[in-house]
């Protein structure tokens, strides 16, 4: 088997491996690996042709293999390596992969390793529509891959399940692309995706979007001939009486991103319930002194350059690990009250005086107060006329405290000082 | 005749929901509010004017790797004429290599914006 030592390795070369093998390089590090197991750079990028990309990273509106090869450029300018077809099949705690790829295994030691898998979608089992199983059910990034990379025709009359972003934009994708989408489902009362996409990928094209209501069954033995929709109460579960057969030959679920890892689990990376990644502190170092992670295997995010930018902050701390410029120390949790979904990082180090906290709701607010406070003495506030769940917020904290006993809530703006 | 209209600025993430009335006989914009930034009230202007978007598709392509190409108006393009420009573009093959930045089509339909390629192919 091959052998070699490298000072960080990065698994995945999507927006935040990218990223993060170019903040390495530019913090020091000499040897930079991106281990990638597609034949391309770049991730979901490259299927993401639609513009929304870069606004924050190169200050333009950029189509994702535009934003792709941005990074990629500057990635060859800093003299990263990188490994295609390279599949990592383990990873420890002592930071050695194994790695399958063209050439044969390969083990590599690295001083830093960096989690950068992204994520993958929820598909069909797991939200357990009945019925048969007959082709023309797809996830939205596959009928997304499918067209956009494969060139395949894939239907012709679509309903899409699901309102999150890659629906909304599938939608609209569909409509350009001659297939008639009959109309958008949401289980839950309000709309998944972000406004932006809701305006200009629904509005603009007339596409109508059904709130509380879902596909209940699937009808076809080969090709799919319809599906049953059905409005849902309060608990999510349909109503009888509701029931609607839509005929259709094509079913899009956008229901939901899973951070992928299993490569994490292998090396022992604590994970949480709430965000199905990696717990990190403030370095975005995981329980596993020198395993660093970043973008959707940590948590999902509604856009790619948020991802990068978790990135460069991956890249930056795990080459001062590597370089011994820094070393797991005990760190404090941060505390999330009532309305949190998930909060990053879940740690802020002993000495950490500045953080930079993203959390996400779980439902929509009206009229809500942000509060952060440390070691009991408010330190942050903010008020919400509308504070969406369907966005992820990102709050900057300085102290001149050690800021080792944080506690995030959302409080109604009707009662400002309850604690 | 003042209108009252609610448009969502779709310029950045904020989306912000400004509150708009339009003279209805010109077009034209007599007041906003709720934007969060300057760039709004021009959005808001010229939604009311002419909307506009950016219009991406594929198109077919020689090569050993792929089947097709991504490509994007360089510019927005008056929404009502996204489906023109598309089947122009639909009407287009390739052959690798391209290279980012490719002008396929200049000045599509007379409208001011070329449409070029997104990605490299060798
Ligand atoms: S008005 Fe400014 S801040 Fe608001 S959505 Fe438009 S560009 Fe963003």
């Amino acid at each position: 088997m091959i052998e070699r030592n490298v000072d960080v390795a990065i698994i995945g070369g999507g927006p935040s491996g990218l990223a993060a093998a170019i903040a390495a390089k530019r913090s020091g590090s000499q040897n930079v690996l991106i281990l990638e197991r597609n034949n391309f750079l770049g991730g979901i990028l490259i299927q993401c042709i639609h513009p929304g990309f870069g606004m924050h990273l190169y200050q333009e509106e950029l189509t994702g293999p535009e934003f792709a090869a941005r990074l990629i450029a500057d990635a060859a300018k800093e003299g990263v390596e990188y490994l295609l077809k390279a599949m990592v099949v383990d990873l420890n705690d002592q930071k050695e992969l194994i790695v399958d790829s063209p050439q044969g295994l390969i083990k590599i030691k690295a001083k830093a390793v960096i989690l950068a898998m992204g994520c993958r979608e929820r598909t069909r089992g797991m939200i357990g529509i009945p019925g048969f199983r007959p082709a023309g059910v797809f996830s939205a990034g596959t009928a997304q891959n499918y067209i956009n990379m494969q060139n395949l025709q894939i239907g012709r009359e679509a309903i899409i399940l699901g309102s999150g972003d890659i629906g909304l934009i599938m939608a609209r994708h569909l409509t350009l692309e001659g297939i008639h989408v009959i109309g958008v489902h949401e289980v839950l009362p309000y709309c998944s995706g972000s406004i932006r996409n809701r305006v200009q990928c629904l509005e603009d094209f007339g596409i109508p979007l059904h709130l509380s209501s879902t596909v209940t069954d699937i009808h076809g033995k080969h090709r799919l001939e319809a599906v049953t929709v059905a409005k849902v109460d309060g608990k999510l579960q349909p109503i009888a009486g509701t029931e609607q057969k839509i005929a259709c030959d094509t079913l899009l679920l956008s229901v939901g991103l899973i951070p992928e890892n299993e490569l994490a689990r292998k090396a022992g990376v604590k994970l949480s319930v709430q965000s199905k990644g990696a717990e990190v502190d403030d370095h975005l170092e995981t329980s596993v002194p020198g395993i660093f992670s970043c973008g959707n295997v940590l948590h999902i995010h509604d856009m790619a350059d948020y991802a990068s930018n978790e990135g460069l902050t991956a890249g930056q701390k795990a080459s001062e690990y590597a370089s011994h410029k820094t070393q797991k120390v005990q760190n404090f949790s941060v505390h999330s009250g009532e309305g949190i979904a998930t909060v990053i990082p879940q740690f802020v180090r002993q000495d950490t005086r500045e953080v930079e906290i993203k959390f996400r709701i779980r439902k929509p607010m009206y009229d809500v107060q942000l509060q952060i406070t440390n070691r009991g003495q408010p330190i942050h506030t903010r008020r919400f006329q509308t504070l969406l769940h369907s966005e992820m917020q990102l709050v900057k904290l300085k102290s001149t405290e050690p800021l080792d006993d944080l506690k995030i809530e959302i409080v109604p703006i009707s009662q400002p000082n309850a604690r | 005749m003042t209108e009252l209209k609610q448009i969502y600025c779709i310029l950045c993430p904020n989306a912000c929901a400004m509150a708009v009335s339009v003279d209805s006989e010109n077009k034209s914009i007599v007041t906003v509010s709720n934007n969060r930034c300057n760039r709004g009230p021009k959005y808001a202007a010229q939604e009311i004017l002419l909307p506009k978007r950016t219009l991406i598709t594929t198109i077919p392509i020689d090569s050993q790797d792929w089947p097709v190409v991504s490509v994007r108006t360089a510019t927005a393009i008056p929404k009502e004429r996204m489906f023109d420009v598309y089947n122009e573009i639909k009407r287009c093959h390739l052959a690798a290599p391209v290279t980012i930045g490719d002008v396929v089509i200049k000045d599509v339909l007379g409208l001011g914006t070329d449409v070029v390629v997104t990605r490299t192919i060798r």
